[in-house]
């Protein structure tokens, strides 16, 4: 077998987490994946549903199109910005790095062998949201075989170009840069800022649409023939050839878009072949080099080494320090829990200024503190859940997990630190985004008392929940960071499940408005009664599973 | 003192990686313990530490049984494992106190032990710096000193040398021996039969997850009705039939 394709095949394999084990292993594995496709299911089903819905009316003026340029770009889109932090830790600071260099392996093959397994993963995500669209797409159209052989191929080329650029600017921002000694800063920043892209991105794009006249929009749809999709597409290159390869899959023209755009891909990948070539090595040579400053104790300092804390306090601020300095669990379990104040300004300042009025008037008076109250609720729902504080708590510890089966703290103090720092960590940024709200709508001070109560309970329903999904399901295996939380099945479970659940309290303070407080009563108490057994069944459950966990 | 009885751990149900072991390490003495690769000697230390479980068999540390009381069993241990790559985005400093938190070290101890520890090891300058910073054998210091701090009265040790520069060796061997001495127990894991010619009262000897040999050396030779070397002897007692 040639260097590259079999140093992709370890990679792969040492990528994903073993089913091997005993049978109690080998079940749990399978419940986890039962788990996790009734978690997406109704995600892929809606999907799925909403094509179909807009497929008719969308035909009806020639703008079918769309729904395949929308999807493909978003697609598109999404892989590029996520590949970029991606692209670095697993190019340059995964841990097998520093053994592969000392072999005689090219850098191409490297990169090649890196890249492959990157895009299968790219695939899995593509999953979600492409399959259900390409599938309902060719259903509602009658497409024939033409066009499921067209897709399929569409569905393996499309991750390659935005991933091939993501790597290109990697390679560039770790070739000319001095960043290797300080990784871990470097890596935070670079994070940080690729959010502010996307959420700028984000603004950007609702600007424009807000912007932009009516009139022009329906003159554009009016000229039929899937004319939109050139406006959809315009973001990404060779999407929009992927598009008119399947838009007209019936005739030669199908084929020869798709020839195109697999050429465009090949050139994408020549491209980073030789980029590969003179780059790879400057950056990755050195990525393992970590910065000291040498640094002897002050006297001051000596001097607090004296200091004492109990063992709960001392394993909530160690919990802390790990999350904050390592680039990959500050992101997705420090700084989630802060963009949602960001994201609203920036919805905000994108929106119309008479909606914003609207809005204003409707949440600062208009609407029933019961109301207000409940949708609270949910929204501090949905903050914890998308933060992998809690449902990483226990993966986050890798390697080192024999480390706390020697310390003498006991499991459930441990578990408690854990989720203590989850729980500061979105109830922080609940209250920022409170604040927010408060300063945007001007809401009176009691009313952001009652929703700051209101959350407590509300945020430690995902918190108790993503802890004992983790303890159930840890992944300990793991070459590299990322991968404990960026491939973490619990922190998307969670993010579903809260979706769900907070969701849910959003749409019943909306529906049953009307019925004033039996709905937050209603609502409450199952919150409460939920907290109260998950905190029962994982302070009697918990220290045996976790005592269970091989390390 | 340290009892291990009757103690067996497989892997998945199929591999036995300790097999009916039973072995006392009694306290004022330094016993090494000696195998080849994958004769289970982590398997055992991880055992005695509580980092696995048995499958069956009893595990008592200074007459209290990790099973029933594995809070006082793990407060009475010093452990090193053989890796020393944890928690390494903490300070060296920062790393120290919360073991001395873990492990209630009182304000006035724990800061007369990490000077007098960091200055024997030559950590003082580093401790300042992330152990992330530190080379493996500055992270196995660091690791060590870690352990001592609560003056543990059984020390466990996993290949406890690997890495160390020779006077960070030849100091841990002397406060091994000295605190030994002083009527605590010494229980390691090395591969460097020198060592364990040296520095043990005892070796004890596994291979397949079963327990070959324990005793002086002494009686080794005896055994063996030769005065041959730890070496030839131990490469004689391992070699499969």
């Amino acid at each position: 077998m040639n260097r590259y394709l079999s140093l992709s095949r370890i990679l792969l394999i040492s990528s994903v987490t073993p089913m091997a084990g005993g049978r109690h292993e080998k079940i749990k594995s399978a419940l986890l994946m039962v788990l996790l496709a009734a978690a997406l299911a109704p995600m892929i089903a809606a999907l799925a549903m909403l094509v179909g819905r807009l497929y008719a009316p969308l035909t009806a003026v020639g703008q079918q199109g769309i729904l395949l340029g929308l999807g493909c770009a978003l697609s598109s889109l999404l892989i590029f910005i996520f590949g970029i932090f991606y692209t670095i830790n697993v190019y340059y600071f995964a841990q097998d790095v520093e053994f592969l260099l000392p072999l005689p392996l090219k850098p191409a093959e490297i990169l090649g062998a890196k890249f492959t397994v990157t895009l299968i993963f790219e695939y899995l995500m593509q999953l979600l949201l492409l399959v259900p669209l390409l599938v309902t797409f060719g259903i509602k159209s009658g497409a024939g075989l033409n066009y499921y052989l067209i897709a399929a191929l569409v569905f393996f080329s499309l991750p390659i170009i935005p991933l091939v650029l993501a790597s290109l600017l990697a390679m560039v921002l770790m070739s000319y840069s001095s960043i290797s000694r300080h990784k871990d800063r470097f890596r935070i920043w670079a994070g940080g800022l690729g959010l502010i892209a996307a959420l700028g991105l984000q603004f950007l794009m609702q600007r424009t649409m807000v912007e932009s006249k009516p009139e022009d929009f329906i003159r554009i749809l009016q000229q039929g023939e899937n004319s939109l999709t050139g406006w959809a597409v315009r973001l990404f290159p060779g999407v929009k050839t992927a598009v008119q390869a399947l838009l007209q899959q019936g005739a030669a023209a199908g084929w020869l878009n798709l020839l195109l755009f697999l050429l465009l891909t090949g050139l994408f990948l020549l491209l980073l072949h030789l980029a590969g070539k003179a780059l790879y090595f400057r950056g990755a040579v050195g990525g393992s080099e970590s910065f000291a400053a040498h640094r002897a104790l002050s006297a001051s300092e000596m001097a607090g080494t004296g200091r004492r804390s109990g063992q709960f306090r001392s394993l909530v601020s160690k919990e802390f320090r790990l999350l904050v300095r390592t680039p990959a669990f500050f992101m997705n379990c420090v700084l989630i829990n802060f963009i949602w104040p960001v994201m609203l300004l920036f919805t905000m300042g994108s929106g119309q200024q008479e909606d914003i009025e609207g809005l204003r008037k409707l949440v600062g008076g208009g609407v029933p503190l019961s109301t207000l109250l409940l949708a609270g609720v949910g929204a501090a729902m949905l903050v914890a859940g998308t933060s992998g504080a809690s449902a990483s708590g226990i993966s986050r510890e890798g390697g080192q997990f024999f480390a706390a089966k020697y310390l003498p703290a006991p499991y459930m103090t441990q578990i408690k630190a854990k989720m203590a720092v989850a729980f500061m960590l979105a109830w922080t940024g609940f209250a920022l985004l409170l604040g927010v709200v408060a300063v945007l709508f001007h809401l009176p001070p009691a009313h952001i008392a009652l929703l700051l109560l209101a959350s407590l309970p509300a945020i430690a329903l995902p918190v108790l929940a993503g802890m004992l999904l983790d303890i159930q399901f840890p992944k300990l295996i793991w070459d590299n960071e990322y991968r404990a939380v960026k491939q973490n099945m619990n922190i998307v479970l969670l993010m579903v499940f809260s979706g769900l659940a907070g969701g849910g309290c959003i749409w019943l303070a909306i529906k049953y408005a009307e019925l004033g407080w039996t709905p937050v009563a209603a609502a409450g108490a199952l919150v409460l009664l939920a907290d109260a057994g998950l905190y029962i069944l994982l302070s009697k459950k918990a220290p045996a599973w976790l005592a269970g966990i091989s390390a | 003192m340290i009892e291990l009885v009757k103690v067996h751990k497989s892997y998945n149900g199929r591999v036995k990686a300790v097999d009916d072991l039973t072995l006392n390490v009694p306290a004022g003495e330094i016993v090494g313990f000696l195998g080849p690769n994958g004769a289970g000697k982590t398997t055992t230390l991880k055992l005695l530490t509580g980092i696995l479980n048995p499958d069956s068999g009893g595990i008592r540390v200074n007459g209290l049984d990790l099973h029933q009381e594995p809070i006082r069993v793990k407060e009475q241990i010093g452990f090193v494992p053989d890796s020393p790559d944890i928690f390494l985005r903490l300070k060296g400093i920062e790393y120290l106190r919360f073991m001395a938190d873990l492990y209630r070290v009182g304000g006035a101890e724990r800061k007369a032990r990490i000077e007098e520890y960091a200055g024997k090891f030559e950590m003082s300058e580093v401790l300042g710096d992330k152990i992330q910073s530190y080379s493996h054998g500055m992270r196995q210091k660091i690791v060590l000193i870690g352990a001592l701090l609560h003056d543990p009265a059984v020390w466990i040790l996993d290949e406890p040398l690997t890495g160390l520069d020779p006077k960070s060796s030849f100091l841990l061997k002397e406060m091994l021996r000295r605190e030994a001495e002083k009527g605590k127990t010494v229980f390691f894991s090395t591969h460097v039969l020198d060592v364990a010619e040296k520095l043990c009262d005892r070796v004890a000897i596994i291979h397949k997850g079963k327990l070959l040999f324990d005793g002086t050396i002494t009686a080794m030779r005896d055994h063996f009705k030769a005065n041959e070397s730890l070496e030839r002897m131990f490469l004689e007692m391992t070699e499969d039939e």
